[in-house]
């Protein structure tokens, strides 16, 4: 039951998305994410769109996952494009009760929706196309030219990996203390709030203990590995940027500075 | 009345691209007071099976019934006798001592009698009859916090919370793993003494086939979510491509006999025990040792 | 020359109760090359002197030195770890990457050895497991003994001169079992030095020599033959191997076999001229 999160989910590939440098990948994300917030205009989100649609099929990304991609945040983008269709003024459409639909309404939701999903889809193509390991080493990378500001760039890749290799054995573990609480007659389905926190004690405690017990454990394995800190630390794998990752970043500089003199000119 | 399980299939997470078909086709009867066990490499569908027992997941199609009563139910009156049959199945998970939680040995054990609405008189009934199934003394362990038991006793107390629920049938998946010898034995024992003593039925989860020498009276061999062998132990240890195919090994007192036999020795075959195989060995060396003693004179 | 040289050692847990130690008195010396065998039921202190090792645990009395360094001494802590690798019990609980070879270069990484000396370390130890094809693989997908000769390979890429297996194949099943023991006795053949920690006699049997715990202390040591084949193992909650067993029974019968059998190919060898 609880395996079926697609959240983070990696579809191993050979694409141009695949083969970027995960740096300029994270880099090239927040540079398109930046553009959607400032240039609230169609005709760029239209391009923006197109683009996306392109990268998703060249990156052979399955359509269901992309969708499944907007699921958890399927009620925000509703209510968002409720608000705006009943809540700008302008020639009405119907009447529900006191409010009204209007034409600028359904343009203006319209359009609000379909940023809020292309900023979903866009940061979602990122893990889609990532690995995780990538992805983390590229954090430390982009993060660590702010170690000198204290920021503890290594610790928080080392917890993410940390974290990404022990999500699935903890999503197991859950599962089997549910189960076996719930074979005992433990109930978390009825009652009311409270008894219902208090029915999950049986499973919380039980979690606890494992995940002391489970970091206990990796201190000690890692401590034997001689680990202590970043600090001397090498790696296996060096990020390189290559022509592919420059030529990315030529095409983006591209279609941002188009849009900008676009704009500029009044054209769009 | 036994458990039924009638044509059961189980797939995971079916229509994504994870979908996964964990059992496909079994059927499979525990008769009230037997012990089977059930026999299969990592993955072969064993642990997705056992959770059908006590309705814990329900298959995709086929039926599962205890004493009779379907686990599926589907209005609200079958649905509380779902329930209710369910309860006689005791479900112990691989590392039980993982699930304690409370702060002492006897709230633990009683959790599950008081979730299933006994009073305290009677749930303090139930403690202490469970905790002597299990060889744990009253006195000195109820006040105990099971944080600080070893992992054997850890593992006994979180039995007895099952037998608290006074199952009708007991599932255990991996009883012994992880114990060292005599802890194994000890608790085999108990398990025995369950079911001669009480009657209940147990099913046996394992790949120690040891602990299937030592307990069942049958076993089922699974491969990738199908039964492919369900005899005697006795019987079963001897189809060697039964177990090669359900990537088993034969209990080592039977590869000790296969080895004698392929190294010259005529020997009978399906032994199990220890006691049976050095007493199987002697039959067939006894000749050929008196031969050698004659000549040496 | 001795790679291990305990003398003395007493060791107390911070939290434990009435002082007990959890060692007491132990003297062991390890032979650089050999193979060692602890045996002793659960909470004998066979692990706690696994921690001693490499330097997890510091002797609360006594000394611990490793290839003639004192563990005590903070200046000689990561060369001991270097020199000393470790496996685990729990196949779970000691792999730190989310990915195959990154498990592996872990351990190379912490020495700061350069990018192109991590990865013929990685291949090579990868290729001592068998695990080569698996290089890519998420650690959760793979076996128990898979898992377990992963952890392996983080430890030899560190290139040890000792390897200890802290009751390494405790968890596992039995073909998980086999397979690292089978990978622990070709590292043995290339010349590390093997310590093996365990409650299968099975596993004991293939050693040089066999050290029995019980209650902190060392109680009985010598070659498999004159351990396991011929004490009464059960007084220290141990059970015989089965070949010893067997022989036994029938030595109780009246054949008239040599004493000292322990393993099953020397009980075939006996029967089956």
């Amino acid at each position: 039951m609880l395996n079926d999160i697609a959240l983070g989910r990696y579809f191993p590939g050979n694409s141009l998305l695949h083969r970027l440098d995960p740096r300029i990948k994270i880099v090239l994300l927040f540079l398109f994410l930046a553009i959607i917030f400032l240039w609230v205009n169609s005709l760029v989100y239209l391009a923006l769109g197109s683009m996306t649609a392109a990268l998703i099929f060249t990156a052979k990304i399955p359509l269901r996952m992309v969708a499944t991609s907007l699921k958890p945040l399927w009620w925000i983008i509703l209510f968002t494009f409720l608000l705006h269709f009943f809540g700008t003024e302008g020639e009405g459409i119907f009447q529900l009760g006191s409010l009204t639909a209007t034409w600028e309404g359904l343009k203006q939701g319209g359009l609000i929706t379909f940023r809020l999903a292309l900023l979903i889809i866009l940061s979602a193509l990122l893990t889609f196309t990532t690995d995780p390991l990538a992805l983390t080493d590229a954090i430390e990378s982009l993060l660590s030219p702010l170690k000198r500001f204290g920021v503890p760039a290594h610790e928080l890749a080392m917890m993410m990996t940390i974290a990404l290799r022990f999500i699935p054995t903890i999503i197991e573990e859950t599962d089997r203390i549910i189960k076996a609480q719930e074979s005992r007659g433990a109930d978390f389905t009825t009652g009311n709030i409270l008894t219902r926190v208090k029915n999950f004690v049986p499973i919380l405690v039980p979690l606890f203990i494992a995940a002391f017990r489970r970091a206990d454990d990796l201190a000690t394995a890692m401590e034997a590995r001689c680990y202590r800190g970043g600090e001397g630390r090498t790696r296996l794998r060096r990020l390189q940027l290559g022509r592919l990752d420059y030529t990315a970043c030529g095409v983006s500089a591209l279609i941002v500075g188009g849009i900008f003199l676009l704009t500029q000119w009044g054209i769009i | 009345m036994p458990i039924e399980v009638k044509n059961i299939t189980f797939t995971y997470m079916p229509g994504t691209p994870y979908e996964h078909q964990a059992l496909r086709g079994v059927s499979f009867t525990v008769e009230e007071g037997a012990i089977v066990a059930i026999a299969g490499h990592t993955g072969s569908g064993k642990s997705t099976l056992i959770q059908h027992f006590n309705g814990l997941i329900q298959p995709t199609t086929g039926q599962v019934t205890v004493d009779g009563v379907d686990l599926l139910g589907r209005d609200k009156k079958s649905k509380a006798a779902a329930k209710e049959a369910a309860r006689k199945v005791g479900m112990v998970f691989q590392y039980p001592e993982r699930q304690l939680f409370a702060e002492t040995v006897y709230e633990d054990i009683a959790f599950g009698p008081l979730a299933h609405g006994l009073t305290a008189k009677e749930a303090a009934l139930r403690v202490r009859e469970a905790m002597s199934q299990v060889g744990l003394d009253y006195e000195s362990y109820r006040r105990r916090s099971p944080l600080e038991l070893s992992g054997g006793e850890g593992r006994r107390v979180a039995i007895a919370g099952i037998l608290a629920l006074r199952p009708k049938y007991l599932v255990l998946d991996e009883p012994t793993a992880g114990l060292d010898p005599r802890g194994r034995k000890e608790l085999l024992g108990k398990i025995k003494e369950l079911s001669l003593k009480q009657g209940m039925a147990v099913v046996l989860v394992t790949h120690y086939m040891e602990d299937i020498v030592a307990l069942a009276k049958r076993v089922v061999f699974l491969r990738r979510g199908e039964i492919i062998l369900d005899d005697a132990p006795r019987r079963a240890f001897l189809q060697r491509e039964a177990l090669k195919e359900a990537g088993l090994k034969p209990p080592r007192t039977v590869a000790l006999i296969n080895r004698l036999s392929e190294a010259g020795l005529k020997i009978p075959r399906g032994v199990l025990t220890v006691e049976e195989a050095a007493e199987a060995i002697y039959q067939s060396l006894s000749p050929r040792q008196g031969e050698r003693q004659q000549r040496v004179k | 020359m001795n790679i291990i040289e305990i003398s003395r050692l007493t060791y107390v847990y911070a939290a434990a109760k009435e002082n007990t130690p959890a060692l007491n008195g132990i003297n062991l010396n390890i032979g650089e090359g050999e193979f060692v065998a602890i045996v002793g039921a659960n909470g004998s202190g066979k692990s706690t002197l696994a921690r001693h090792l490499n330097a997890l645990l510091l002797p609360t009395e006594g000394t611990c030195k490793v290839m003639g360094l004192d563990t005590a001494r903070p200046e000689n802590l990561w060369d001991i770890r270097r020199q000393v690798g470790l496996v685990f019990q729990n196949p779970d609980n000691q792999l730190v990457a989310a990915i195959v070879e990154d498990e592996v270069a872990f351990g190379p990484e912490n020495l700061g050895l350069p990018p192109a000396e991590i990865r013929l370390r990685v291949d090579k130890a990868l290729q001592a497991v068998g695990l080569t094809e698996q290089l890519h693989f998420a650690p959760h997908l793979l076996s128990g003994g898979q898992k377990q000769r992963l952890a392996i390979a983080g430890a030899l890429a560190m290139e040890p001169k000792c390897l200890v297996l802290d009751e390494a194949t405790a968890m596992l099943d039995p073909q998980g079992r086999e397979e690292v023991m089978q990978v622990a006795r070709d590292l043995r053949e290339q010349g590390l030095t093997l310590i093996c920690i365990t409650h299968f006699m099975e596993e004991a049997a293939l050693a040089d020599r066999v050290v029995v715990m019980h209650q902190g202390k060392i109680v009985a040591q010598g070659t498999p033959k004159e351990i396991l084949a011929a004490t009464d193992l059960a007084k220290w909650g141990l059970e015989p191997p089965l070949a010893t067993e067997i022989a036994d029974r029938l030595r109780r019968r009246g054949l008239n076999l040599p004493r000292g059998i322990c393993r099953e190919d020397e009980l075939v060898a006996t029967l089956c001229p």
